[in-house]
C-alpha cells in the first residue's frame, strides 16, 4: 500500500543527483535507492521532465521522491507502508 | 557503436522520423551504420538505403516482428539474403493473420538464415516474461530461439530510465550468462532527439485513441528512446562497454540489403528460337509497314536509332510486356490509350501503344529514353476504369499470383488531416477543431503556421486561435509523416522471382495482395511497375459512342464543329479543356487547328504559367507582338510556339543546340532543373549551362538570358508528346459536345465522380446547350443516363445516392422479366431494402406508382418499422409541399439545387439590383455589375509574386460565371468565400472581357437578402 503525499521537501543529494537524505516529519537518511526512473511531465502544459527515486531509508521506510529537472526542486510524492 | 533497434515513421503513429532523416542524423553523429526496425514492416528500407548511399552510411534492414504470443522480436538482416528472409517472414505474418494484426508463429523463424535475432526490449519475449515474473517462460523462449539462431542470437539490453529497469537487466544478464549468449545494447529509438519526445507521445495518443490528459497504457513514459550519440551511449553503458562493442560486431556482419540496379523483370514467354530483341524488331517492322507504309529513309533511321538504344539498355522485354497487355485489352474491346513521354517513341507508335506520330511531329526520343539516363522508360497506359481489374487479372493469370502484386501509397499527414487527428489527441473540443479544419486551406501542415496571416478565413477563427497554436505546431511537426498505407489505384508490379522474396505481401482493404512500398520504392527494389491508369473519359467516350455510333470512327481533329466549339470557350465537359483557366484561354485564343489544342494543353501548366509565358504567347500568336529569338539557333526549335518554351522537348533541344549537350545529357539537365531544391543548386546548373554555351559560341549575356528563360519554365510542364496524345482525346469530347451534346453529357453524368464539375453544373450546362432531361423512372431508367430515341436524356439509376451497382443490376434484371406492378413487386423481386426504396421514391423514380411521394414513403416506413407488407396509406394524406419534394429529391440526386435556389430567390435578388449570371455576358468591358450565385470551387493558386488571389465561380439558373478577387478584396472579405460560405454569395464588381471570355473582377463580396419567402413552384 502507498499513500499520496505530494509535499515539497528539502533534500540533500549526491553529485549524480540521487538523494542522500530528506526532511519530512523529521530527517530521513537514504539507505539505498530501490528504483530510479525518469518521467516526461505534462509537456502540453509546458511542464518539463522529472527524475523519480524510490528509496529505502535507514529507518526502514520506503518513499518516492521526485526531482523536477526544470524547476530544480524536490517533492515527496509517496510513502509506502 | 551502431544503433540496431530504431523505429522510423513507418512504425506508423509511433516513430517520428523518416528513414532519410534517421540516416542523416546517423551521419551527423559520425556513425558508420544504421538500422531501422519498424513494427512488422520494412517499408522504410528502400528510402533508408537511398539516403544512406548518399551519406556513406551502411544501411541495415530489420524489423520488430510481433510473434504469435504478442511479444516483439527484433530481427536484423545481414544482407540481401537475410532481407529476403525477412520479407518471407513478414508475408507469413501478414497473410496468416487477420488484416492489420500480423502475428508470426515461432516455428517459422527456423526456416530463415541470414537473420540475426535480438531478444527485443520490454515488449520482447524475454522482457515480457521477466517483467511478469515468469523466468521459466523466459528460459523456454530463449532455448527455442538459441536453437533457431545458432550463433546469431543476442540478448538485447535497453536502459531507458523506466521503473524496473535494474531488475530486468539483472534477469537478462543472468539468462545470457547461463545460456552462453552475448548481450548487446540498443535504445529502441522512436525519435531523433530527446526534445522530439512530445511528437512521439502525441502520435501514440492518436494511435491509441486517447487524449494527452489520459493515463493510457502503451504511452511512452519519457524521452530517453532517441538516437543517442556515441558519447551518450558510452555514458549510458559506462559500466558495460562490451555491450556497445557487440553492436559493432553485429554491424560488421551486415551488408546493405538492396543491391542497386537489380532488375526483377519477368521473362516474356517467347516462341522457341526467338530472342526478345528479335521479336520486338519484327513487331516494329510490321507496325511500321502499317503506320508508315515504308521502312526507308527517316522512318528506318529513326526506328534503327530507337531499337539500338532499347537493345543496348536491355529493355526489349519491357516493350514486349507492355505490347502484350495492350494487345490483350484491345482483344477484349477495352479502350486503352498511351500517354506521357512514350508518345515520343516511334517504336511505341508502331507497336500501337500510342497514337501520336513522333516522326511527323519531330518529337525527341531522348525525352522518353536515353543511353545517358539509362532509366527504365515509363509507358503510361490509360484504360477504361471499368475494365482495369480485368487487365490486372490478366497479369495475375499470365505471370502467376506469386509474381504480381499491387503497390501501396503512403498516406501522409496533411494540414487538415493532421489538425483533425492531433486536435482530438490534444483534447480540443470537437467543434473548435471542426471550425479550424473547415477553414484550413489545402496545404502542407508545416505551412499553416507560417502562412496564417495570408488567410483571412483563418484570422476569422475565434479568439481560440492562440490556444490552437500548440495544435498547429504539432501539425507542423508531423507534416509529411505517413499516417497509414493506402493502395495505389493503378500500380501493379510484376516480378521474375516470387514477390515475397523481395517485398512482403499483405492484403489491402480492397482484399488485393499489395506490397507495402510506394511506386518509387518498388522501382528501387528492381520490380517492373505497370501503371494501369484508369481514365474515366475513356468510359465516357465508350458510352457516348453507343448513343452516337456515327462519330466513333470520325476524325475529330479535323472537324470544324469541334474546333469552333473549343474556340467559343464553352468547354465544360471537355477532357482537359474545361477548367476555368482553359475556358478563359480558349475564349482569348480562338483555336483554329489541332496544334492550337496541343499548345493550349501545354500552356495551362505551372511551368509556363509561373514563367509568365501565357500572355506573350497569346500576343505573339495574335500578331500583336513581334516574335523574336535570343539566338538564331532557337528559331527552328521555338518557331512553332511563337518563340515561347511550351514543351519539355524544347528544353532538351535548346540545351543541345546552345549548350552543345547530347540529347541525353540535356534531358538530365532538364530533370535536375525541374527538381532543383535550392537557389544554390539552380545557380550551379546555370553556371554549367552558360559555360558550355560559351564554349559553343554563345555570347555570355545571351547564354544567361536563355538559361533564365529555361529556368522560368523549369517546374511542371508537359512533354509535347503527352499534350498531343491528350489533344486527340480532348477533340473527341469536343466533337461529341458540338454534334451530340446529349451523348457526351449522358456519358459524363454516368461516370461521376469525374472531371472538374459536379453533376448539377453539368446538367445546367447541358440544358443551356439545349439538352432535354427526362426524370428518373423505375420503369424506364437504365443504370446509366441514356439518350432516348427523340434525343432526350433519361436520368439513370446511377444518380441515386445510396443505391449501389448490385441493386441497380437486380432492378434491371427483374424488370427484364416483366414490368414492375407496384411498390411491393419492386421490393420483392429486386430485393431492395427500405432505405433504397425511400431513396428511389425521393428521387422521383416511383412517381409512376403514385405521384404522392409522401404516401409511398409512409408505406415504405410502415414496412420497415412494423415488418408488415405494404399497407394502403390513409387516403387523405397530402403530398409534400413543392419545396419539400424538391429538396428531398435534391438530397438524393443533386442535379439542380444551386440553380433552383437562385431561381427561387430571383425576385428578391432583382429588387436589390442583382443581375442573373447569364446576362453579364451582354455587358461591356469595365461595366459595374451586381451578381449573386452559389459559390463553387474557390481556390488560391500559387502565384509567382507570392500574392494571394482568389478565383471562384458562381452558379445560378442561367449558368456559370468566373470571378476573381484580388488580394485586397480577398483579405477584407475572403472569409465569405472560404469560411462562412453563405448559400448565395453576392458580388459587386467590374466586367472583364478578353476575347470571347467574360469574367468579373470582384470589388466587394456580400450576402444578398434572399427574401422572406422563396418563390417555389413545381419540382
Amino acid at each position: 500500500m502507498s499513500r499520496l503525499v505530494n509535499r515539497p521537501v528539502p533534500v540533500a543529494a549526491r553529485r549524480n543527483g540521487a538523494p542522500l537524505a530528506f526532511s519530512f516529519r523529521g530527517r530521513h537518511r537514504v539507505a539505498r535507492v530501490l528504483e530510479a526512473w525518469r518521467e516526461a511531465g505534462e509537456w502540453w502544459e509546458g511542464h518539463g521532465e522529472r527524475q523519480v527515486y524510490r528509496v529505502e531509508t535507514e529507518g526502514g521506510g520506503v518513499f518516492e521522491l521526485l526531482f523536477d529537472l526544470e524547476r530544480r526542486d524536490w517533492t515527496l510524492t509517496r510513502n509506502y507502508d | 557503436m551502431v544503433h540496431l533497434h530504431v523505429h522510423s515513421a513507418f512504425s506508423l503513429l509511433d516513430g517520428t522520423a523518416m528513414p532519410e532523416a534517421i540516416a542523416a542524423r546517423a551521419a551527423e553523429l559520425g556513425q558508420r551504420a544504421i538500422a531501422i526496425t519498424d513494427h512488422d514492416s520494412v517499408s522504410g528500407v528502400p528510402s533508408l538505403c537511398r539516403a544512406s548511399r548518399r551519406l556513406g552510411v551502411l544501411p541495415i534492414a530489420g524489423s520488430e516482428l510481433t510473434m504469435a504470443d504478442g511479444a516483439r522480436l527484433t530481427l536484423i538482416a545481414t544482407g540481401p539474403d537475410g532481407y529476403a528472409g525477412l520479407c518471407r517472414l513478414l508475408t507469413k505474418a501478414h497473410l496468416g493473420s487477420p488484416r492489420g494484426e500480423p502475428r508470426l508463429p515461432y516455428p517459422a523463424l527456423a526456416d530463415e538464415e541470414g537473420l540475426i535475432a535480438l531478444t527485443g526490449g520490454r515488449s520482447g519475449p524475454l522482457g515480457k516474461a521477466l517483467l511478469a515474473r515468469r523466468p521459466d517462460r523466459a528460459e523456454e523462449v530463449l532455448r527455442r530461439l538459441r536453437e533457431m539462431f545458432p550463433g546469431r542470437l543476442y540478448v538485447e539490453v535497453q536502459r531507458s530510465a523506466l521503473p524496473g529497469d535494474q531488475a530486468l537487466e539483472g534477469g537478462l544478464r543472468e539468462l545470457a550468462s547461463r545460456f552462453g549468449l552475448p548481450e548487446v545494447a540498443t535504445v529502441g529509438a522512436h525519435h531523433l532527439r530527446r526534445e522530439d519526445f512530445w511528437v512521439h507521445d502525441l502520435l501514440t495518443c492518436v494511435r491509441l485513441g486517447c487524449s494527452v490528459d489520459e493515463v493510457c497504457p502503451g504511452r511512452p513514459l519519457n524521452g530517453e528512446r532517441y538516437l543517442l550519440s556515441g558519447e551518450e551511449m558510452s555514458e549510458r553503458f559506462a559500466d558495460r562497454p562490451e555491450l556497445l562493442v557487440a553492436s559493432d560486431e553485429i554491424a560488421g556482419r551486415c551488408e546493405a540489403p538492396i543491391t542497386p540496379g537489380v532488375r526483377l523483370y519477368p521473362a516474356y514467354p517467347l516462341p522457341p528460337g526467338r530472342t526478345a530483341q528479335g521479336m520486338l524488331e519484327q513487331l516494329v517492322r510490321d507496325g511500321a509497314e502499317r503506320r508508315y507504309g515504308t521502312l526507308q529513309g527517316e522512318v528506318g533511321r529513326r526506328l534503327g536509332h530507337e531499337l539500338g538504344t532499347i537493345a543496348e539498355l536491355g529493355f526489349a522485354e519491357y516493350f514486349l510486356l507492355v505490347w502484350d497487355v495492350v494487345r490483350y485489352a484491345r482483344s477484349e474491346g477495352i479502350r486503352v490509350a498511351g500517354r506521357g513521354s512514350a508518345a515520343d517513341s516511334a517504336v511505341a507508335y508502331c507497336l500501337d501503344l500510342t497514337e501520336v506520330d513522333p516522326i511527323a511531329r519531330r518529337l525527341l526520343f531522348e525525352r522518353f529514353l536515353s543511353r545517358e539516363r539509362a532509366e527504365r522508360p515509363d509507358i503510361d497506359l490509360d484504360f477504361d476504369h471499368r475494365a482495369r481489374d480485368r487487365v490486372a487479372d490478366y497479369l495475375f493469370r499470365r505471370y502467376g499470383e506469386e509474381h504480381v502484386a499491387g503497390v501501396a501509397t503512403y498516406q501522409t499527414f496533411q494540414g487538415r488531416s493532421a489538425v483533425r487527428d492531433l486536435g482530438k489527441a490534444l483534447g480540443f473540443p470537437a467543434d473548435e477543431v471542426a471550425q479550424l479544419q473547415g477553414r484550413l486551406p489545402h496545404m502542407p501542415a508545416d505551412a499553416i503556421l507560417r502562412r496564417r496571416d495570408l488567410f483571412p478565413e483563418l484570422k476569422a477563427v475565434t479568439g481560440a486561435f492562440e490556444r490552437l497554436a500548440l495544435l498547429l505546431r504539432a501539425a507542423a511537426a508531423v507534416a509529411g509523416l505517413p499516417r497509414h498505407l493506402g493502395t495505389h489505384l493503378g500500380g501493379l508490379i510484376v516480378s521474375r522471382q516470387p514477390v515475397s522474396e523481395v517485398a512482403p505481401r499483405q492484403i489491402s482493404a480492397k482484399g488485393v495482395a499489395i506490397v507495402p512500398f510506394d511506386k518509387v520504392d518498388v522501382e528501387d527494389l528492381g520490380f517492373l511497375k505497370f501503371d494501369l491508369l484508369s481514365l474515366r473519359t475513356l468510359a465516357v467516350l465508350d458510352e457516348a459512342y453507343r448513343a452516337a455510333p456515327d462519330l466513333a470512327e470520325a476524325r475529330a481533329a479535323e472537324d470544324p464543329a469541334a474546333m469552333a466549339l473549343v474556340a467559343s470557350g464553352e468547354t465544360i465537359g471537355l477532357f482537359q479543356l474545361e477548367s476555368p483557366a482553359q475556358r478563359a484561354l480558349q475564349g482569348q485564343m480562338a483555336a483554329q487547328g489541332f496544334e492550337d489544342i496541343v499548345h493550349a494543353l501545354a500552356i495551362i501548366r505551372p511551368g509556363p504559367i509561373k514563367g509568365n509565358m501565357v500572355t506573350p504567347y497569346l500576343r505573339r500568336r495574335a500578331g500583336r507582338e513581334e516574335v523574336t529569338y535570343l539566338d538564331p539557333r532557337l528559331r527552328p526549335i521555338l518557331e512553332k510556339t511563337y518563340g515561347v518554351v511550351l514543351f519539355q522537348e524544347q528544353v532538351i533541344e535548346i540545351a543541345t543546340a546552345i549548350g552543345g549537350f547530347t540529347p541525353g545529357e540535356s534531358d538530365q539537365l532538364r530533370r535536375v532543373m525541374t527538381h532543383a531544391r535550392s537557389v544554390a543548386e539552380m545557380e550551379n546548373i546555370g553556371e554549367l549551362f552558360c559555360a558550355k554555351a560559351e564554349e559553343n559560341g554563345s555570347d555570355p549575356a545571351v547564354a544567361r538570358e536563355i538559361f533564365a528563360m529555361l529556368q522560368g519554365y523549369a517546374s511542371y510542364g508537359f512533354p509535347e508528346a503527352h499534350a498531343a496524345a491528350f489533344a486527340h482525346t480532348a477533340l473527341r469530347t469536343a466533337q461529341l459536345s458540338a454534334r451530340r451534346p446529349q451523348a457526351l453529357f449522358a456519358g459524363l453524368l454516368s461516370q461521376q465522380p469525374m472531371g472538374y464539375y459536379p453533376p448539377h453544373i453539368l446538367v445546367g450546362e447541358a440544358m443551356r446547350r439545349g439538352v432535354r432531361f427526362r426524370p428518373l423512372d423505375i420503369r424506364r431508367s437504365e443504370p446509366s443516363y441514356t439518350v432516348e430515341a427523340d434525343g432526350a436524356v433519361r436520368v439513370g439509376l446511377c444518380a441515386v445516392r445510396g443505391l449501389g451497382a448490385a441493386q441497380r443490376g437486380r432492378i434491371i434484371e427483374a424488370r427484364r422479366e416483366r414490368p414492375f406492378t407496384g411498390l411491393e413487386d419492386l421490393a420483392l423481386r429486386a430485393g431492395l431494402k427500405a432505405d433504397e426504396l425511400a431513396a428511389l421514391c425521393d428521387g422521383g423514380a416511383l412517381d409512376g406508382f403514385d405521384r404522392n411521394r409522401r404516401r409511398l414513403l409512409w408505406q415504405i416506413g410502415a414496412r420497415r418499422e412494423r415488418g408488415v407488407l405494404f399497407q394502403p396509406p390513409p387516403a387523405d394524406m397530402p403530398d409534400f409541399a413543392p419545396w419539400q419534394r424538391f429538396w428531398r429529391q435534391e438530397a438524393v440526386l443533386g442535379l439542380r439545387g444551386p440553380a433552383r435556389l437562385a431561381a427561387a430567390a430571383r425576385t428578391a435578388l432583382k429588387g436589390q439590383g442583382i443581375l442573373s449570371l447569364g446576362s453579364v455576358k451582354r455587358l461591356r468591358h469595365g461595366e459595374t455589375v451586381r451578381v449573386a450565385g452559389v459559390p463553387y470551387r474557390p481556390h488560391r493558386p500559387p502565384t509567382r509574386s507570392g500574392t494571394v488571389v482568389a478565383f471562384f465561380m458562381l452558379e445560378d439558373e442561367t449558368g456559370l460565371l468566373d470571378l476573381v478577387a484580388m488580394e485586397d478584396v480577398y483579405h477584407r472579405q475572403g472569409d465569405l468565400l472560404f469560411g462562412r460560405r453563405p448559400p448565395l454569395l453576392g458580388v459587386l464588381g467590374r466586367v472583364q472581357r478578353r476575347g470571347r471570355g467574360v469574367t468579373v473582377r470582384a470589388e466587394e463580396l456580400f450576402e444578398p437578402d434572399l427574401g422572406l419567402r422563396l418563390e417555389w413552384s413545381g419540382t
